[in-house]
């Protein structure tokens, strides 16, 4: 097995389970337009009338990075398009915790009860790291069962786990909430 | 090859499904989490209970005047408790509207927070809150033990509490007011009560 193809197969497994991720993201924050109209505006980083353009179009372009993704034509644009939301997502997170303002709704799979946290910063750079080897990796390569298998496997456990952080991370903000209030 | 092939596919099941496992403890713990919590110290005592009858406060209004919250005036109060930056309560401010117009013959909606004035004074101009009695007031959602929005509490005719709850869509807000007609606290309550009618029956 030689280097070119074991890249590609990294590639393949980063540009899927991006694409699911971005997916459900978009699913999340489509099925409740109004809710996610408000946690874009908390936000605070727009002018209200471009909060609302934002909130309609966010998602439909998460959805278009992600498909574009799994494309061999497309894969560089959803990569790069990717990339530009989590700049966006991570650089939003990023002011707002500098300001302080940690108690607000991150927004990541709609009204999520997620709040805001270093945490997040660290998860948006690690997807933007999988976005930069979707871009560097070669989009087209011979695959063989075994190497499909790999592919498909590696993604959905990647994709578990990435929830699975995001839970967790969720559930240690509610710790440190009954930790201060027992306080 | 075959028996690669075959090994490779165990190995992925068994991860996906190691995968599954932990994501699903880690959410067990999260909606564990959320029925501990309001065991703790603060929360124990949730407030004025159903049936009682309701603290008397007379709070300024957003906009001026004042309004008396709480006082046996013959008529409904729907108090909703909300926040700026609470995404939800947003998304009901359009269902209270309808609501308070729907119900105005005996239903007062009131919108109430807690914070700083002049971010209240933007919120209330840029959703149009003014058909709305809104007031700020730290002690209201203390004494109504308010710990989580958007919340409601609606009082009765006779100044007594009908119903009260965390409200998250449509169809919250409206058991409320159901169950204020019927007489029931809530679902629970009026399941407990049939249970217990037909129990008698059967007797």
């Amino acid at each position: 097995m030689d280097y070119a193809v074991s890249f590609f197969m990294l590639g393949e497994v980063a540009r899927l389970t991006i694409a699911v991720i971005f997916a459900l993201a978009a699913f999340h924050a489509m099925r409740e337009w109004t809710v996610f109209g408000g946690i874009v505006e908390q936000y605070r980083i727009a002018p209200r009338w471009l909060v609302q353009i934002a909130a309609r179009v966010l998602p439909p372009l998460e959805l278009a990075a992600g498909a574009a993704l799994v494309l061999p034509m497309t894969s560089g644009i959803g990569a790069v398009l990717g990339l530009c939301l989590m700049a966006l997502f991570t650089m939003a997170i990023t002011v707002n915790l500098a300001r302080g303002r940690v108690s607000i709704d991150c927004g990541c799979g709609g009204a999520s009860g997620q709040k805001l946290s270093p945490g997040l910063v660290v998860r948006n750079l690690v997807v933007a790291s999988g976005l930069i080897i979707a871009l560097m990796a070669p989009s087209r390569g011979e695959v063989d069962n075994v190497s499909t298998i790999g592919v498909i496997g590696a993604s959905l456990a990647l994709v578990g786990l990435y929830f699975a952080a995001n839970q967790l991370m969720t559930n240690l903000q509610a710790f440190g909430a009954l930790g201060s209030r027992s306080r | 090859m075959t028996a690669l092939f075959m090994s490779n596919v165990l190995l992925w099941v068994a991860n996906i499904a190691l995968v599954l496992t932990v994501l699903a403890l880690a959410r067990q713990v999260g909606v564990l989490n959320e029925r501990v919590a309001p065991v703790g110290a603060l929360t124990m005592d949730h407030g004025p209970k159903v049936g009682e009858s309701a603290p008397v406060f007379t709070l300024p209004k957003l906009g001026g005047g004042a309004i008396a919250i709480g006082s046996a005036t013959g008529r409904s109060q729907l108090l909703f408790f909300l926040s700026p930056t609470c995404p939800v309560c947003k998304k009901l401010l359009p269902i209270l509207r309808s609501l308070g117009q729907h119900e105005r013959a005996t239903l007062d909606v009131v919108l109430a927070s807690d914070g700083e004035a002049d971010e209240h004074a933007r919120f209330y101009q840029r959703e149009k809150l003014a058909p709305f009695p809104y007031v700020l007031s730290p002690d209201l959602g203390m004494t109504f033990r308010i710990s989580k929005l958007p919340y409601a509490v609606v009082i009765g005719p006779d100044g007594l509490i009908s119903a009260k709850g965390l409200v998250n869509n449509r169809e919250q807000i409206e058991s409320l007011l159901i169950a204020q007609e019927m007489g029931v606290a809530s679902l629970q309550d009026y399941r407990a009560k049939t249970r217990s009618r037909a129990e008698a029956s059967v007797d």
